[in-house]
């Protein structure tokens, strides 16, 4: 298949989730990823494209930067069993199946380690940091930080679901991701330490009542979130109750 | 800077939180920092993003969940902060705490607007479904190009309202402000900031990371004490 086809995967795959919906959830952003391949392989044959649009229109979610595998590997399907003329099936079983992976790998590296990482360091960056063009090459710095490994799974997970097909599946490991991981635990938890050591040290000479509210703060919202899952009261009770202890003193 | 013009900017750029792109810049960092500039207001800006932006990092949208829609929860709470700033002065905490309250209930509504778009999008799910299958007629591509459309409309309408509300809301709030003395609100900066750290252990759950956390915030306090 021509690089071409596969860049525009690629750039579909952008839209992935652009008509996410409670039905088919992700299917539509998958379907008008992989549509350019249907184009190439069965242009001449309006019915085979048919059906190949709707077997794409089947359910199937997963984290948006993982799917390219999906994406990458059903390419590399389509084209071999279109070649070979077998039924497809066992493609759509098999993209049902990836379903599970793609979405566990995403979310446990990027939503639970690279963003809150790279945003952590982004705000002891900016606490740190009084000039304003300092703050914006930090920013720039951040945003380069959190899409290299983005687009690094996206272009690999399309190259690589296409050469490897069912063989994929030996890279949907998270241990296959141990370096990034390792990476980004490393800058989230220091980045996070660092900012508690630099307020702690702010008011712990200065002024105590703050000190007193911050690590209160810090208790009441991990308590209300991690505990009871309770997302809008750990955002608005710590400020409300910083501002009951202001009206006592 | 016209608000419609705000308006239309934002809602082009919150659309990366899921809709397209996803390249992240629609975090509050992000977002505040643009706004800065366009508000020519960059100082109180980034200050308003550095102090919300911890607090929406520990939402996860993991599988079908639904979370606090805080990138556009921010846009609105920026320009209003950045608007009234020099207009509450000596009273620019209890700016903050308002602004900050008026994000996170601007990110819960908006959440409920995603649902909606959610069930909206069925629709042209069943569009493209039905036109290939029983009309022989492609139509991914409008389906794709018509959800992101509605979204972004949505997007545009819902900065506006948000803005204007959170205006009247603010105004008012201005003729009664002088009532309570300014050290009231000294602390909410610090509690946002306490929130947002105290959230984020719905990231770092394990016990080997919050000991880790516990015990090198302690090493950094005493290195930054004695510096």
């Amino acid at each position: 298949m021509k690089n071409t086809i596969l860049f525009k995967i690629l750039w579909r795959s952008f839209f992935i989730q652009g008509c996410w919906n409670y039905k088919s959830l992700i299917s539509v952003g998958f379907c008008f990823s992989i549509l350019p391949v249907g184009k190439a392989l069965f242009k001449n044959n309006p019915k085979k494209l048919k059906k190949f649009i709707i077997r794409h229109l089947g359910f199937i979610n997963g984290h948006p930067y993982f799917l390219s595998y999906a994406l990458g590997t059903i390419a590399g399907l389509e084209e071999e069993f279109n070649d070979e003329g077998k039924e497809t099936g066992q493609i759509i079983k098999f993209k049902e199946a990836m379903i599970g992976p793609l979405g566990a790998l995403g979310d446990q590296l990027f939503w639970m380690k690279i963003k809150p990482a790279v945003f952590t360091l982004g705000v002891l960056c900016f606490f740190l940091m009084e000039s304003i063009s300092y703050k914006i090459i930090g920013l720039i710095a951040l945003l380069m930080l959190y899409n290299a490994p983005h687009l690094y799974i996206r272009i690999k997970g399309i190259k690589t679901g296409y050469t490897e097909k069912f063989l994929v599946v030996k890279h949907l490991k998270i241990e296959k991701f141990n370096k990034i991981y390792f990476f980004y635990t490393v800058i989230g938890i220091l980045s996070v330490s660092l900012l508690i050591g630099l307020l702690t040290e702010k008011f712990i000479f200065t002024n105590i009542y703050a000190l007193t509210i911050f690590f209160t703060s810090i208790t009441i919202s991990s308590i209300l979130k991690a505990k009871l899952s309770k997302t809008y009261l750990a955002m608005a009770i710590p400020p409300v109750f910083a501002v009951i202890v202001g009206l006592i003193l | 800077m016209n608000l419609f013009i705000l308006s239309a900017i934002f809602s082009v750029i919150c659309l990366d939180r899921k809709h397209a792109f996803q390249v992240a810049i629609s975090q509050p960092l992000v977002t505040c920092t643009i706004l800065g500039f366009l508000l020519d207001a960059p100082t109180e800006a980034m200050y308003f993003g550095m102090i919300v932006q911890l607090v929406w990092l520990s939402n996860l949208p993991i599988g079908a969940a639904k979370t606090p829609e805080g990138d556009i929860g921010s846009v609105v709470g920026c320009i209003l902060y950045v608007k009234f700033y020099d207009k509450f002065l000596i009273y620019g905490q209890f700016l903050l705490f308002v602004t900050f309250l008026i994000t996170v209930f601007s990110s819960f509504l908006a959440n409920l607007i995603e649902s909606l778009t959610r069930k909206v999008n069925i629709w042209f799910y069943n569009y493209v479904y039905k036109t290939i299958k029983f009309k022989d007629k492609e139509r991914v591509g409008l389906a794709i190009t018509g959800a992101i459309s509605i979204q972004l409309i949505l997007n545009f309408v819902f900065i506006i309202f948000s803005v204007l509300s959170g205006k009247i809301v603010l105004e008012n709030l201005m003729k009664i402000v002088e009532k309570v003395s300014p050290d009231t609100w000294q602390f909410v900066n610090v509690a946002i900031l306490g929130s947002g750290i105290g959230m984020l252990s719905n990231v770092f759950k394990d016990k080997k990371s919050k000991r880790i956390i516990a015990s090198l915030s302690i090493v950094f306090l005493f290195i930054l004490i004695s510096i």
